[in-house]
């Protein structure tokens, strides 16, 4: 019994820290970065984030993410694209190629910039898709969503960093 | 015979599944930890949904084949373009390669086959070299706060299996498991961020059991759902939510020992199952990461499990130009 208590006084000694995170932390400044966009024009991102901005991170195998595209889609009608702003950053992409295709094929106008890069991947810890950013006008991230999302749960945080 | 852990959680979900119900059938006769094997008859289905408007279409589909604990007999294919089997060199992965300047929405390639899969155990193979398995993929490289982390697990353990035992409880207990996401495996993310879906329980493992001089062999296939709920006829997405990694870590003696973390993680009563033993719910399709297929492929793949395809060298949108549907019926379950 005592070695069994020993036991689990050393696994929760060297256990590891139990917070979950999402991601890139909430209240702080959303990263910025010079990315390639469709036509392989280097431009930093933090040009767009002059207004409250949704950065989506995704790839092409990954078909939730697909179904979040179409909201993204339906969500820059509802909102307007004058207070929303929404940035695509796809992680299987190096340059334009992918992109324009990824565009053209999806049919929505937002950018979309090629993300597979150890320093973006990283400043934004991302290490499955989907990944969705809520920006707030001040850049500051309010809300990181690692997952699957309904569009009624997107409108939510949405509406939140409108505010 | 079933241990304190297996009863405590059956007592709690027998209660919870009387009152709403559990995904987890307890009413079933099906006992998932003694199950001995399964036969399946699968009919794996890839289809064109949209063609993409690039003409240079090329396919690589993964052909499932006899490993430790799977036969695979009776596989035809059905195609409407033409097809070689190839093999890649690095894992030894087979697949169907299909070229085509044309799809149209509808097309089919199909995979027909039956499946007996019987419950993992350690296994012995004196054909294999386990220093190969100590080479980490771009995405399981380790860093100094991995190392030390291990270190402070393993202390001045040198017995793999013990070792092995410590990361694995460790994990499980701090690592958060994610649901509808498709993730990248990436150990170092793992490990700060912990959270993550197999891969990524998986490289973190595989990392820190390398970083011990312990080889690992990453093993990667579609999961069914548990012989315990799983029905006579049903069908999954082969895709990277129904995506089932798993690994084999060198114990001496030419042995492997199978793992499988994250469904310890979802199923705590299998939690010492899972150490040494898998259920037979899952198909393996491919070996590996980061391989190259043959032909080569355009873009990098990390992992292999379901078909992948290019259209002048791009990656097709998987639910847009086209899905993979694994079509199942369970012809016997072995108890």
């Amino acid at each position: 019994m005592k070695t069994k208590a020993a036991a689990l006084i050393l696994i929760l000694a060297l256990a590891m820290p139990v917070y979950a995170s999402e991601g890139v932390k909430t209240g702080s400044p959303a990263p910025t970065f010079e990315l390639l966009d469709e036509n392989n024009k280097k431009v930093d991102i933090g040009r767009y984030m002059d207004r409250p901005t949704i950065i989506y991170f995704t790839h092409n195998a990954c078909f939730y993410c697909t179904q979040i595209i179409l909201y993204l889609k339906r969500a820059q009608q509802k909102f307007g694209e004058k207070n929303l702003r929404i940035i695509g950053i796809n992680v299987m992409a190096k340059d334009n190629k992918l992109i324009r295709s990824y565009k053209e094929e999806l049919g929505f106008a937002f950018p979309m910039f090629a993300g597979n890069r150890d320093d973006v991947l990283r400043a934004y810890k991302i290490n499955y898709v989907p990944v969705i950013v809520f920006v707030d006008s001040k850049k500051i991230v309010r809300k990181v969503i690692g997952h699957y999302i309904h569009e009624a749960e997107l409108h939510k945080h949405i509406g939140d960093i409108l505010k | 015979m079933i241990n304190r852990r297996e009863f405590i959680f059956s007592s709690l979900m027998l209660a919870g599944h009387a009152s709403i119900g559990s995904r987890y059938a307890f009413a079933s006769p099906v006992n998932d930890s003694k199950v001995k094997a399964l036969q399946l008859k699968i009919n794996c289905v890839m289809e064109v949904l949209k063609p993409p408007k690039n003409r240079d279409i090329s396919i690589w589909t993964p052909l499932p084949h006899d490993d430790y604990d799977q036969r695979v007999t009776g596989l035809t294919v059905t195609s409407t373009f033409p097809y070689r089997v190839t093999e890649e060199p690095i894992f030894r992965n087979r697949m169907y390669f299909f070229k085509t300047d044309r799809l149209n929405s509808g097309d089919r390639i199909v995979l027909k086959y039956n499946l007996y899969r019987k419950v993992s155990d350690t296994v012995e193979d004196r054909n294999e070299k386990p220093e190969r398995y100590l080479e980490p993929s771009e995405w399981e490289k380790w860093d100094d706060n991995i190392a030390r982390y291990t270190d402070s697990l393993a202390g001045k353990e040198t017995d793999p299996v013990k070792i092995a035992r410590k990361i694995y409880d460790a994990l499980i207990d701090s690592l958060t498991y994610v649901h509808e996401a498709c993730g990248r495996g990436v150990s170092t993310l793992t490990f700060e961020e912990k959270t993550g879906r197999c891969d990524e329980f998986h490289a973190l493992f595989r990392s820190m059991m390398m970083y011990k001089k312990i080889p690992v062999k990453w093993e990667q296939g579609i999961a069914f759902p548990y012989p315990s709920v799983i029905k006579k006829t049903g069908e999954v997405e082969a895709d990277c939510i129904n995506s089932q990694s798993w690994l084999r870590f060198y114990i001496g003696n030419n042995r492997w020992m199978p793992v499988d973390l994250a469904e310890a993680k979802k199923r705590p009563d299998l939690r010492d199952f899972f150490f040494g033993r898998l259920v037979p719910n899952r198909i393996r399709m491919s070996a590996g990461r980061g391989m190259n297929l043959n032909p080569l492929q355009q873009s990098p793949i990390n992992t292999f499990p379901y078909t992948y395809a290019e259209a002048d060298g791009l990656p097709l949108i998987y639910g847009h130009h086209y899905k993979n549907v694994l079509k199942f019926e369970v012809v016997k379950t072995e108890v």
